[in-house]
């Protein structure tokens, strides 16, 4: 009895450890390296931002419809609904554009048996310009305008924090309806483990996230007042590296950036915080859920590299290739009497393209910040709370030889300088950067450059492009698809300030001059 | 000291008392580091990916364990074949870990690149690390396959058994901290302890067939 009881023993202890071990070689298998050409890591690469494997992230919007179609079923899907550019079929699974997929865990970027879906760099920096209801051109690089991210996110942990609803039985359920067959053993084994854990994750962080928004909640500016276009970087960053909830000054508002020729500045954001590219693209994956963890996987940071290498260079689109006909318009004459303009008023900062080599030529204050009490643009994107603890934070967050830790003096306020304003920066393609200033409150350049007055109130959504004002235009009365109140009265959303070339209606002010000053603009690539 | 050379008969429940426990260890070694409430709170230590790193950590915690049966056996006082066999089953299991170990560190982390092993971890520390790995795997080698009990044999194992847990102890001890320090200190308590226990055993033997000296 003792010797067999024995080899029961080393028989079940021998099969252990063979099950681990073709455990072990199957969980090599599961990650297949792949090298991503920079401009498909920009597209598609991820971002170590891993949030739920693929078959929960094709279901969730059909199980909670009232969080993901929030204007209704009749007004579209969740795509159209959040203002995500609808993705190609047949690639990257279909998605919409800004989606990657993994075969990495969230957040330890673990291998996983099932695919995982994150967030790539596209969902944000590639915008669809609207020439009419039905007619749009993407434009990569232009930040996207109409993308509201921060409501999808609450849409997002509504749904994973309804334990009555979101089980994986009913996950389960919803696929094999939508799709006609089951979840695999390793789909089901898998949501077994990530729904708990990143409930509890949600759950734990309430205190610091609060609740989510939802329905119509999610589209109402007095409660969720970012809108589209825009986050609160910040307010991310604070939670994670601080450990801070961010609910005491956190209208820092920001506009998506544009990301044309990035290897024309040094460095970015709007008040100039972070002197270096990667870096920036670094925090911004923090931002959006990355972790240190995640990011050192080579899959993971390459991607990352080379999203950020292909902004280097990425060109804007030109007025006349957007909007022929009313190229065809443009009177030469006027154009040339705006460059004039643009020279004397606006080159000295923002700095111009040389048309013979084609190449933008910084000005002499291109790079500067400009303090806020000169450029008289909204304050609270430079004087947040813990705007001068949180560099030295996120210096320390990033543990010593962490390949993609920022250098201490690349961050701002730091070494290089504490001024809080906002950077003079270049404006390749002007014409497709709107809305404008920090935080999007401008809608057109005609307005920007104070040819005609700025709106105080707007609606913001999947707006139109407004060929001649060059920007977005705006309804009346809000619409379906263009929801969000924009008041330039509310903390965060000021449209004041940077009165060039004068302000309106005052000293120096030649209507005839701005004219040709924006004909000129359209035509500046 | 007794030299345990490679002719035995090891039994099944010696097999059993050894390969058991190593079979699950090992496992738990390679497995726990899965479990979502270590993985998810691993911060980049060393900048080693999460799974990566446990199982780094978790097989050398393993290897240590085993190797401290092995050093106490091995130094004991007396001689007596069952105790021959279970050092050698405990030498063995210890250098499978160790190996399990040696893979994670050098193939994985290190990419199986030797240059960028002593880039990292200087001459010394790569070096004893490399001589630790092939001393053991040699010693085994000869405990298992070699009949001989040449002089070289005995000198080479008594040397192999002071010299491994002598950098075992320096990185244990001396260049890292928490658990494996205390896996660390036991190692040294134990083998100082089974030293000084032979020691005693070897002057009291002394004593007793020496008389005429008292």
């Amino acid at each position: 009895m003792k010797r067999f009881l024995q080899i029961a023993l080393i028989c079940i202890s021998a099969l252990l450890l063979v099950f681990v071990f073709v455990f072990l070689f199957m969980e090599s298998r599961w990650v297949k390296p792949r090298h991503l050409e920079k401009h498909e890591a920009f597209l598609y690469g991820p971002t170590g931002t891993e949030l739920m494997p693929l078959a929960v992230f094709k279901v969730l919007p059909d199980m909670f419809p009232e969080y993901f179609q929030p204007a209704g079923k009749e007004a579209g899907d969740w795509i159209d609904q959040f203002g995500f550019n609808r993705g190609t079929p047949n690639v990257n699974e279909g998605l919409p554009l800004g989606f990657s997929i993994t075969n990495y865990r969230p957040k330890s970027g673990a291998p996983s048996p099932v695919q995982f879906v994150g967030f790539s760099c596209s969902m944000c920096h590639v915008s669809q310009i609207r020439r009419s209801g039905k007619d749009a051109v993407l434009v990569e690089g232009m930040g996207n305008y109409s993308v509201d991210f921060i409501a999808w996110v609450d849409a997002v942990r509504s749904s994973l924090l309804n334990e009555d609803r979101l089980t994986v039985d009913s996950i389960s359920q919803a696929y094999e309806k939508k799709f006609n067959q089951p979840l695999s053993f390793s789909e089901k084994s898998m949501l077994r483990v990530w729904l708990p854990g990143t409930r509890k994750f949600f759950k734990d962080n309430l205190p610091k996230y609060d609740e989510p928004f939802h329905g119509l909640a999610a589209r109402d500016s007095r409660l969720m007042p970012n809108g589209p276009a825009r986050t609160q970087p910040f307010r991310n960053l604070i939670r994670i590296v601080l450990d801070r909830p961010a609910t005491n000054g956190d209208n820092a508002f920001c506009k998506v950036p544009t990301l044309y020729e990035q290897g024309n500045r040094v460095w970015g954001q709007y008040d100039g915080s972070v002197g270096n590219r990667l870096s920036r693209s670094v925090l911004a994956a923090i931002a959006t859920g990355a972790t240190i963890e995640n990011l050192i996987i080579p899959d993971v940071s390459n991607a990352v590299i080379g999203a950020v290498d292909y902004t280097v260079t990425l060109k804007g689109p030109r007025y006349e290739q957007l909007f022929p006909e009313e190229a065809a318009k443009i009177d030469p004459a006027k154009v040339e009497r705006g460059r004039q303009v643009y020279m004397s008023s606006c080159a000295s900062c923002h700095g111009f393209r040389n048309t013979q080599t084609g190449k933008w030529e910084n000005g002499p204050m291109t790079g500067q910040v400009v303090p806020i009490e000169q450029i008289k643009t909204d304050p609270e994107r430079v004087n947040f709370r813990y705007n001068e603890s949180l560099p030295d934070a996120l210096y320390a967050f990033f543990p010593d030889g962490h390949p993609l830790r920022p250098k201490r003096e690349d961050i701002r306020p730091g070494p290089a300088g504490t001024t809080r304003g906002y950077i003079n920066s270049p404006i390749e393609s002007v014409f497709a950067r709107a809305p404008y200033l920090h935080n999007g409150a401008v809608l057109t350049l005609a307005e920007l450059i104070n040819l005609k007055p700025r709106r105080a109130l707007f609606y913001r959504g999947a707006n139109l492009y407004d060929p001649i004002d060059v920007g977005l235009s705006t309804p009346l009365q809000p619409e379906t698809a263009i929801y969000y109140r924009f008041d330039t009265n509310m903390r965060g959303n000021s449209n004041q300030g940077h009165d060039y070339p004068w302000a309106f209606h005052g000293p120096g002010w030649n209507q005839a001059a701005l004219e040709d000053l924006l004909e000129f603009l359209k035509t500046m690539w | 000291m007794g030299t345990l050379n490679s002719r035995r008969h090891i039994t099944l429940t010696q097999f059993t008392a050894t390969f058991v426990p190593f079979a699950l260890l090992l496992s738990a070694a390679l497995m726990v580091p899965e479990a979502p409430q270590i993985i998810e709170h691993h911060r980049a230590f060393y900048n080693i990916e999460a799974l990566v790193y446990y199982r780094t950590i978790y097989s050398i915690w393993l290897t240590m364990v085993f190797l401290i049966f092995a050093e106490v056996l091995f130094f004991w006082p007396g001689d007596s074949p069952q105790r021959r066999n279970y050092w050698l089953l405990c030498w063995t299991f210890g250098f499978f870990a160790f190996a399990v170990h040696f893979y994670y560190t050098i193939g994985v982390v290190f990419h199986g690149s030797l240059r960028e092993v002593y880039a990292k971890q200087g001459v010394v520390i790569a070096t004893s690390n490399l001589l630790d790995f092939a001393w053991w795997g040699f010693d085994l080698v000869l405990a298992w396959f070699v009949k001989s009990e040449a002089k070289w044999i005995r000198v080479q194992r008594i040397l192999a058994h002071i010299y491994i847990p002598l950098t075992f102890f320096v990185s244990a001890v001396v260049i890292k901290h928490g658990f494996v320090r205390g896996l660390g200190i036991l190692m040294t308590v134990a083998i100082v302890g089974t030293l000084v226990l032979r020691f005693l055993r070897r002057r009291h033997a002394h004593l007793i067939v020496s008389p005429s000296r008292v």
